[in-house]
């Protein structure tokens, strides 16, 4: 049992999942506590000291079965209780059948599965790091190419012939019932056999380790979906170290005056030994308005600066965020109503990108018709985008408004500065009408300017 | 302490709280393996009452510690009374002087007075925050600390020297040491991410909204007086209602509060009325009063659980 939870393990880290090595051995010290009998206490038992986030569950729950599952049921020959009459006429129907019915059926019926040796001939070798979620297509397609589907075919076509030749209802239910489980269980055994191949190729394969350390220094532009997940990871490890740096400055930041009517106040119990400081409060707690460009080229970007941010609401005061392609949205409630994760995409789909129609000039007389309010001397605006208008009027006078109306406005922008001006690209003209521009071609960059805009407010 | 699970679970249902296995085997080990246990989910679903019937099933006294942005140590551990230690200098001043009359060198004065240290620094002037109270209170506690995703990361790292040795070191008088370690309990409505180090060192418990079944048995336990039509019919509802996109949805908190609003009420049955005049009660955003409003209008008799649910 212990071999069998050391494996379960390096597959929980083939998967994806970081487990450490004091994790693993609580969860020898919680299996021993519980009896293994009782499979779903030991389930229960594994899961609490193993997993630790709600979204690495269903790898889990996925995994957990393959590993310790037991043995799938073994298939049965069909039609040993039949009529001696019965029997005779199956017989018969299946010597009639002989050229037509495919050597799966035949053993089917004759209660054999495919053995290893067929099934892996049929599969080949599963490639490295197959998500597990992947595995039921897996087995899908190994079902296919033993020829599943045609057997169903064939089935349907042999209890046809047995009904035409006689056979009585209720016993061609009976056999068909006995099929279907047979049927079953070869599903179970397949699908067995698919888990057993993917635990021995997550054995071999080295559990994933710093492979995302040079993620944050690429661009975004040739990140692929494959590295999303780390990317999310990479993006969540970025903030919270970006949180502790904001919470420090908060905490030992220069300007931190001491109250000296609250202290004489709050120690006039001490006798007036001032034994307990009191300082001002301040406000270091940024405003913050996000404007979002969210067409085609800045998906990536946004995304990641969503993420961010709203992993940050703790160090922020209160944020509002927009998103625009040619109309402009307010999507701070959605983004309130459900954790970054799921409700950054979900927007994102909900806004579907079309190509060559952004047009910022629009959004920004939208914004400034509508929603001006979401502008104050406290509040630091973030425009997010390209500044490619394709040709529209950029409105920079419109951000010279805002400038004037908020505390800063700040730009980010992906691309670099030798692009900006070229083509439809409108950069140069607001550039010069807010207060910065960060360049952010990486996650790195992206950190680094939202860290800048929480240092220096 | 109790034996097994089922016996926890047992004792947990005493006290009016209905476990699932899960909750069950997760708190066993709590105690077998001393870990704590860091219990997430949506809010209203019984995090912070399983901490309570616990500590009374387990008749062990419970220890609240409510995080918040800016707990700081001195409000989470201890904190030093200067006061009461000056007032006690300042009143044993002649006892002092009696005890010096005798020394001849200041140098022998002071000696004396070190000597008597203890009495200066003693736990006498430790006023006792509620980590510190859980650790040192004579009989095993149950340590609840609440929304620990409020309180700041260097809070959460400052727990973690604490949950791990379960020992507290004080300057002004040494390390104070646990002698029954308490049951620790975490919850957290998981508005931000926790830190890994913290994670690797709990136990982790999700406790999800509750089934069809045990939610109508949950209702029946806190609102025996409901008939039980209308205890099937307000889950079905609820269990209905969660299935829609809510900002949101109804807890099981709120499940109960609905249950007692239509007892007061007198309802003897959910109609559709009634369903309109007590929503308020279930939905707390306008947004989700008329999304609820339009699925019972789709079906006019009375809302209908999915098959889902």
């Amino acid at each position: 049992m212990e071999n069998r939870i050391i494996e379960f393990v390096s597959g929980l880290r083939a998967a994806g999942v970081r487990v450490s090595v004091a994790e693993s051995r609580d969860a020898f010290l919680a299996s021993s506590n519980v009896a293994v009998p009782q499979r779903e206490s030991f389930r229960v038992a594994l899961r609490a000291t193993l997993i630790k986030e709600q979204r690495d569950r269903e790898t889990f729950d996925r995994l957990f079965p393959m590993y310790f599952g037991g043995e799938p049921p073994a298939l049965q020959p069909v039609g040993q209780n039949l009529q001696p009459a019965d029997s005779e006429t199956l017989q018969q129907m299946l010597r009639e059948l002989q050229a037509e019915l495919s050597e799966l059926l035949r053993d089917l019926l004759q209660g054999k599965a495919p053995d290893a040796g067929q099934l892996r001939a049929q599969l080949g070798r599963l490639p490295a790091r197959v998500d597990p979620r992947m595995l039921p297509r897996v087995e899908h397609e190994l079902n296919r190419r033993l020829g599943v589907a045609q057997m169903l075919r064939e089935i349907e076509a042999l209890l046809a012939a047995l009904e035409q030749a006689g056979m009585p209802a209720a016993t061609l239910q009976a056999l068909r019932a006995e099929i279907e489980q047979n049927l079953q269980a070869l599903a179970a055994q397949v699908a067995r056999f698919v888990g057993q191949q993917w635990r021995e190729r997550a054995a071999q394969t080295p559990a994933e380790e710093a492979s995302d350390a040079g993620l944050a220094d690429r661009p975004f532009e040739s990140l692929g979906d494959a590295d999303y997940a780390q990317l999310q990871r990479e993006v969540r490890r970025l903030a919270a170290r970006v949180r502790t740096r904001a919470a420090l400055r908060h905490k030992r930041g220069r300007g931190r005056k001491l109250d000296a009517k609250t202290t004489l106040r709050a120690n006039v119990r001490h006798a007036g030994v001032p034994f307990a400081l009191h300082f001002k409060q301040r406000h270091l707690k940024p405003k913050l308005t996000l404007i979002c460009d969210v067409s085609t080229s800045m998906r990536q970007v946004v995304e990641f600066l969503l993420t961010f941010i709203y992993e940050l609401q703790d160090q922020l005061s209160r944020t509002r965020s927009f998103a625009f392609i040619d109309q402009l949205r307010d999507i701070s409630p959605e983004l309130a109503a459900a954790p970054p994760a799921t409700a950054i995409p979900r927007i994102l789909r909900n806004l579907p990108a079309g190509h060559y129609n952004t047009d910022l000039g629009a959004a920004l007389n939208q914004f400034v018709t509508h929603h001006l309010y979401a502008v104050d001397r406290r509040t630091t605006l973030i425009i997010c985008g390209d500044g490619r208008n394709n040709y529209n009027d950029p409105r920079h006078e419109l951000v010279e408004l805002l400038r004037r109306r908020a505390r800063r406005v700040l730009w980010l922008n992906p691309e670099p500065r030798y692009l900006w001006g070229s083509d439809d690209s409108d950069m140069e003209q607001y550039a010069s009408a807010v207060n910065a521009v960060h360049h952010v071609g990486n996650l790195r960059e992206l950190a680094a300017a939202v860290d800048s805009l929480l240092a220096s407010n | 302490m109790t034996g097994t699970p089922e016996q926890l679970s047992t004792a947990l249902k005493a006290q009016q709280y209905i476990p699932s296995e899960e909750i069950c085997t997760v708190m066993f080990l709590a105690q077998q393996l001393q870990k704590p246990v860091l219990v997430e989910g949506p809010a209203g679903v019984g995090k912070t009452e399983l901490a309570k019937a616990l500590a009374t099933a387990l008749k062990r006294p419970l220890v609240r510690l409510q995080c918040y942005e800016g707990l700081d140590e001195s409000k989470a551990l201890y904190e030093w009374e200067y006061s009461k230690q000056l007032l006690y200098t300042q009143l044993l001043s002649g006892k002092l002087q009696q005890m010096l009359a005798d020394t001849d060198t200041l140098a022998a004065a002071a000696d004396r007075i070190a000597k008597e240290d203890d009495v200066f620094f003693s736990m006498r002037f430790l006023l006792q925050r509620p980590l510190l109270r859980a650790i040192l209170s004579p009989e095993p506690a149950v340590l609840l600390i609440d929304e620990i995703d409020r309180a700041d990361s260097e809070f959460e790292a400052f727990l973690l020297e604490v949950l791990s040795d379960f020992q507290i070191s004080v300057p002004e008088i040494g390390t104070l040491v646990a002698t029954n370690k308490p049951v620790v309990l975490l919850t957290s409505n998981n508005t931000r991410e926790l830190s890994e180090a913290l994670k690797r060192r709990c136990l982790y418990l999700f406790i999800g909204y509750p089934a069809h079944a045990a939610e109508l048995e949950i209702v029946r336990l806190k609102v025996p007086a409901l008939s039980a039509q209308v205890a099937a019919q307000v889950v079905e509802a609820v269990q209905s209602l969660r299935s829609l996109d809510l900002r949101k949805a109804p807890s099981v908190a709120e499940t109960i509060d609905w249950a007692r609003a239509l007892l007061a009420l007198n309802a003897s049955a959910l109609t559709r009325d009634v369903f309109d005049s007590t929503l308020t009660v279930l939905l707390k955003y306008e947004s989700d009063l008329q999304k609820a409003r339009q699925m019972i209008r789709r079906e006019p008799r009375k809302p209908k659980a999915p098959d889902a649910a």
